[in-house]
């Protein structure tokens, strides 16, 4: 025998795989690993190290949709979805006065921006001292002689959710009036310039060129703030309310939270978090197909 | 700005609270066979397996005190626990008292890890799960303790200490089950009504005479509210205010003995129960005295209220008396009261109070110098300096409390003296009535929204929903309450 051995050639196509397998393997590790497991514990009663598991059916499903708290935290976050057309309705008004390069417009785009950079935490703990019964907000209203409108804010069950959303709006905003503003400088001054000529007044512009304009940015916006409020408002509540008063502000993943790390049943933790991974897999995927609907209306406009 | 992949990350943030978990139980599936048990109750019986434990020495043949710490070879033990957020102080006297143990035994050295309140039953959950953390932790007291027992991650204190280092500890009777004694306390929680003398003086009321039944309560409250001071301070805000309130002063008058509530877990009925309707009634008597704003302040800031005198009372909580003691040297003149007794119950008049102290870990390798070390704390000479570093009682019999000078100090030990078993209520029912019941039920009642009926209803939703949710806990109850 002469010479080395032949090696077959790798087929064309296993080689991206091939050089694509390290990450494959790590993303499967950080993130599928993960999400296996927390299926898998949905329907346990977990243990511990010591006592094994036990595998309980739907059990847990069927806890988590009898338990009234659950239906409160769904709701609420229904109630937080409120809060997507708010954003969008005073984004789309401000990034289009910016866009007019009023005086001073950069000065008002930094400090539009600025609640967004700010950490949750600060962000809930200045509006918790003041949305105190006893705090800045209804001092001033008494100042001014408002003081009929002082309420508990933060305190009361009427008034706690939409308090919060209050802040969730000031915090959010700055992120839609960026986002639309970049989408409306990239758009031709042409268009804008050809409106103006045709006799066209502030809204009509707004109506027909700058909201046309902006459609595939509001629909991304909408769909990352529908998926804020369905998943990403834990920090709020936790630290504005923990969940109060009477569990009135209990959202989704604050109940997560609760079910796993307070009361330690970490399989009902699993099942509502299962439940609420299908919810935003549902948007993430209307997600998808509007943004492909919107690219495909914009070639064939 | 944001792009899917962020938008994927927001989500997978969500997911991480099941990555922690799902890492720990990696280290969970290769060895739950420790419990080797049935299906029926396994946490009960991984905990028996675990209290027989073969790692260690027979009881009472040189564990604790009794230990030779010199001849177990080099040594490191860790410690995990909360220091300074409990007990003010405490890590300075920590740190002393490890030196002179690793002076004392140079074959040792203990390494003490400080953790944070908020998550510490999830690192303790976590540790458990995966088998690796430290020798010794530190946890509350009754079912706190107790829980992770009957999960198997700790030993009972017979396994790791003499049977006199147990005695001279009457505070382990509340970790006592199936004969074995759980948690080894070193301090007591002690929680007494804390009075600024001179805002009472003010309402025309004598201190020397103070409220010895509910009527006069409520009547004290009256006058202090009618002088323009309001009378208590609440914070609810973080929840924390409304298991003081209810365990401390209200909850516990509706207890004889701590049976009275695991039976109440096991197979009560709170809207039914007298004792709840007592002191929910109570409780809602008391709601004009509170601070109007408790529900939009925590705990500490309805302290500060007392603190900056804008309130008369408030319910003392774990480090009460470094609190005393600041308002002393503040000048505030601070005296010491208890809720009248409201029933004839064993715990509904006196102070109550609770030990907190330390658990070796089922998986330590180092269990009989982990004892040892628990056992060193607890020299009268340790005791002692625990006592001046910090001002809180040591729970021990070994530490000699006639040297006690402060005035308040000396009342909350007469207190203790005529009745030193009025524990904490909150530790003998489930974790879950704190957030379902104790905190939305004083919510609730301070933003008008519920009155003495929802609010036995509720709480009495809540216990069912937690029997419902852990089959595993309630058997461990059951087991609990017959012994």
């Amino acid at each position: 025998m002469t010479g080395r051995a032949r090696v077959a050639p790798m087929p064309q196509r296993l080689k991206p795989w091939l050089f694509c397998a390290p990450l494959i393997v790590c993303v499967g590790i950080v993130f599928l690993y993960p999400l296996v497991a927390l299926v898998r514990y949905s329907f346990e009663q977990v243990g511990s190290a010591y006592i094994p598991s036990t595998f309980v059916g739907l059990d847990n499903y069927r806890y988590v949709y009898s338990d009234s708290l659950f239906w409160r935290a769904i709701t609420n976050n229904a109630k937080l979805l409120l809060c997507v057309p708010v954003l969008i309705v005073l984004s789309t008004i401000i990034a289009a006065v910016l866009h007019d390069q009023v005086k001073g417009w950069k000065a008002y785009r930094t400090f539009v921006f600025l609640p967004y950079v700010l950490s949750i935490p600060v962000v809930g703990i200045v509006f918790g001292y003041l949305f105190q019964q006893k705090g800045l907000v209804n001092s001033a209203l008494q100042n001014v002689g408002l003081g009929a409108l002082a309420q508990d804010w933060l305190g009361t069950s009427t008034w706690a959710l939409p308090t919060i959303m209050a802040v969730i709006i000031w915090k959010e905003l700055g992120f839609g009036v960026i986002v639309f503003l970049a989408r409306l400088i990239s758009v031709p001054e042409d268009m804008f310039e050809a409106a103006r000529i045709d006799g066209a007044g502030w809204w009509r512009r707004l109506r027909y060129v700058t909201i046309p304009q902006l459609a595939p940015a509001i629909v991304f916006y909408a769909i990352v703030e529908l998926i804020t409020m369905l998943s990403w408002v834990f920090a709020y509540i936790y630290v504005m309310t923990a969940g109060g008063p009477g569990n009135s502000t209990v959202v989704s993943e604050y109940y997560i939270y609760q079910q796993t790390f307070q009361n330690t049943v970490i399989g009902i933790g699993a099942a509502a978090a299962v439940t609420l991974l299908g919810f935003v897999s549902i948007l993430i995927i209307v997600r998808l197909w509007l943004v492909r609907r919107v690219e495909l209306l914009g070639v064939e406009g | 700005m944001k792009t899917r992949t962020t938008t994927i990350l927001r989500w997978a943030g969500l997911a991480a609270v099941a990555a922690s978990l799902a890492f720990a139980a990696a280290g969970c599936g290769g060895s739950s066979g420790g419990g080797a048990t049935t299906a029926a109750a396994p946490e009960t019986q991984a905990a028996t397996t675990a209290a027989s434990g073969g790692e260690t020495q027979a009881a009472g043949s040189g564990l604790g005190s009794e230990f030779d710490v010199a001849a177990a070879g080099d040594v490191t033990v860790k410690l995990w626990w909360l220091g300074d957020l409990e007990v003010p102080g405490i890590e300075a006297w920590m740190d002393t008292t490890i030196a002179a143990f690793e002076a004392k035994y140079p074959n040792v050295k203990v390494e003490a890890t400080t953790y944070d309140t908020n998550t510490w039953v999830q690192t303790q959950q976590t540790a458990c799960q995966s088998k690796t953390g430290p020798d010794l932790w530190y946890n509350w007291s009754g079912s706190w303790s107790l829980e992770l027992s009957w999960k198997g991650c700790t030993v009972p204190n017979e396994e790791v200490l003499a049977p006199s280092d147990i005695e001279a500890n009457p505070s382990t009777q509340e970790t006592l089950w199936q004969g074995k004694t759980w948690d080894f306390p070193l301090y007591k929680f002690v929680y007494p009504i804390v009075v600024n003398l001179d805002l009472v003086q003010k309402a025309g009321l004598d201190p020397a005479s103070p409220p010895a039944t509910w009527d006069e309560w409520i009547s004290a409250l009256e006058k202090i509210k009618a002088s323009g001071v309001t009378p208590l301070a609440l914070g609810l805000k973080d929840g924390f205010g409304a298991e003081i309130a209810a365990a401390g002063q209200l909850e516990r008058q509706a207890v004889n003995d701590p049976d009275t509530l695991k039976q109440l877990t096991v197979d009560g009925d709170i809207a039914t129960d007298q004792g709840w309707q007592d002191w929910i009634g109570k409780l809602f008597d008391m709601k004009p005295y509170f601070n109007s704003d408790a529900n939009s302040v925590t705990f500490a800031e309805g302290l500060a209220l007392w603190q900056n005198g804008k309130t008369a009372m408030v319910f003392g909580a774990p480090g009460v008396q470094s609190v005393i003691a600041d308002a002393q040297k503040s000048g505030m003149n601070v005296g010491l009261l208890t809720m009248p007794a409201f029933t004839t119950l064993g715990w509904s008049d006196g102070l109550a109070n609770t030990g907190q102290g330390f658990q070796v870990t089922q998986w330590s390798e180092n269990k009989e110098v982990a004892g040892a070390f628990m056992a060193f704390l607890q020299t009268p000479e340790n005791l002692q300096s625990l006592y001046e570093a910090t001002g809180s009682f040591p729970t021990s019999t070994a530490w000699d409390s006639s040297q006690v000078s402060s005035a308040t100090d000396q009342q909350m030990l007469d207190w203790l003296g005529e009745n030193n078993s009025i524990w904490w209520s909150a530790n003998y029912t489930p974790v879950d009535l704190d957030p379902n019941c104790r905190f939305v039920v004083f919510q609730k009642m301070m933003a008008g929204e519920i009155d003495v009926q929802g609010a036995l209803q509720t709480c009495q939703e809540a216990l069912v929903k937690w029997r419902k949710a852990n089959p595993a806990a309630l058997e461990n109850f059951q087991s609990w309450l017959t012994g």
